[in-house]
């Protein structure tokens, strides 16, 4: 190349890359005015329209570490979920145990159950009362769904209670709709007997069962059960029929001990005249 | 400038807007483009290597979150001196070549971290030091790739 030519393509380079470099400092010096702006959007669009299917590799380098963070937060969620899901049911059993109490006349005290004896058929409770807070023997035991048992031993900060599972006791019953009174009695793992009953009695499935109050434990009409649709069992003693209680003894954690029914205790005693008594 | 380099400036600029952010370590961030500038400049001459340099730039810059202009300041440089100082230079050697990347990889570094600094009132050499420096030596890596790569062929008859 002649030295002349070489000389002019040389200065050709210098003002071509001086005026890229003024027009790059133009540029950045304007860069927040609205115009430059605008170009920088229209630029971007274009531009990112062309990069738009490298989203799938963007994904792809991203997968790994999107995976690792989206198990984390489930692993948290998940913790988060079971201690809400607690939350709610302690508040619904709280709040069904306020309910109760609101809407009986009967003077309870609440109590956690702190141990099981027999959990499989749940026979025995301890819970985390006692003579010190004034539960007493022989009393019964409920929750808002329906009865549980009575107590059968108490300690000064606990008590035992014997639900009819086992059948060590019966319950004096009645049907709400008949008014219809017999006996509940377990008679075999999730089998509750109703006996003590006339023949051909008038009883449908669905009946309610409640207690009757014959008998100095439980108080009258306390929820018990259900009569279940399986067909009755006549023997020599009567017609026999199933129910199905309205407490799952095996899901038990907060109950109440009745403490006073509200009424005169017939049993008690106390007023009666002495028979042959001088008065 | 032939039509394979240009496919490969579009490649690469999509590539840059595309996984670059990606390729992030610590706060090192990679160009893609600036061994391309470095290539052109070297392969084209000081004309093509400053017009590369400058519309890469402001693509770049367009696409990024960089104040328009402050890359293809840079770019327009690295395109420019890059042909001037390789003039002459064993082009086949590699120290050369990965000198040249990382000098330019630097002032690139320098213009964006004054720039950075400056925005958001950070100490400058610090930001140098801690992003700046290690960013360059990212792309001086990628540069050696690029080195070692089929790309960097040199046409005798190009210039």
């Amino acid at each position: 190349m002649p030295a002349r030519n070489r000389q002019a393509s040389g200065t050709l380079e210098w003002i071509v890359f001086l005026s890229c470099a003024a027009i790059s400092l133009v540029l950045l010096l304007t860069s927040p005015k609205p115009g430059v702006r605008e170009l920088k959007e229209t630029a971007t669009d274009v531009v990112g329209y062309a990069a738009s299917p490298l989203h799938i590799v963007r994904r792809l380098f991203s997968i790994w570490s999107d995976y690792d963070i989206l198990q984390q937060h489930a692993v948290a969620l998940s913790k988060e979920n079971a201690k809400l899901r607690d939350a709610a049911l302690e508040n619904e059993r709280l709040r069904a145990l306020l309910g109760l109490r609101e809407r009986s006349n009967i003077s309870t005290i609440s109590a956690s159950v702190i141990s099981a004896v027999g959990p499989a058929l749940g026979g025995q409770f301890r819970i985390d009362m006692g003579r010190s807070a004034g539960v007493p023997l022989h009393a019964a035991v409920i929750t808002p769904q329906g009865l549980v048992g009575k107590t059968v031993e108490v300690t000064d900060h606990t008590a035992l209670i014997q639900t009819l599972v086992g059948n060590s006791y019966g319950v004096a019953v009645m049907l709400e709709r008949t008014r219809m009174r017999g006996i509940l009695r377990w008679t075999g793992p999730d089998r509750y007997t109703l006996t003590g009953l006339p023949q051909g009695v008038d009883i449908k499935s669905g009946d309610l069962v409640l207690t009757s109050g014959a008998g100095s434990v439980f108080p009258k009409g306390l929820r018990v059960g259900v009569i279940t649709d399986a067909p009755s069992v006549i023997s020599i003693y009567g017609e026999s029929w199933l129910v199905q209680p309205f407490v799952d003894l095996r899901t038990v954690e907060d109950v109440f001990v009745v403490t006073d029914t509200g009424w005169p205790d017939e049993y008690a005693g106390q007023n009666d005249v002495p028979i042959g008594g001088d008065q | 400038m032939s039509v394979k380099a240009l496919v490969t400036a579009l490649s690469l600029l999509v590539l840059q807007a595309g996984i670059g952010p990606l390729l992030t370590i610590g706060n090192a961030r990679p160009s893609f483009l600036l061994p391309f500038i470095v290539y052109v400049g070297m392969q084209y001459g000081s004309l093509w290597g400053t017009a590369t340099g400058f519309i890469l730039g402001l693509a770049i810059d367009a696409l990024g979150s960089l104040p328009l202009g402050m890359s293809g300041f840079a770019f327009s440089i690295t395109g420019f001196f890059s042909a001037r100082i390789a003039e002459g230079a064993p082009f086949r050697l590699w120290w050369p070549w990965t000198v040249l990347v990382f000098l330019f990889g630097l002032l690139l570094e320098v213009l964006r971290m004054l720039l950075l600094a400056r925005a958001n009132e950070l100490p400058f050499l610090s930001l140098l030091l801690w992003s700046g420096v290690p960013s360059a030596l990212w792309t001086t890596g990628l540069a050696v790739l690029w080195f070692l790569s089929p790309l960097h062929k040199r046409d005798n008859a190009s210039r």
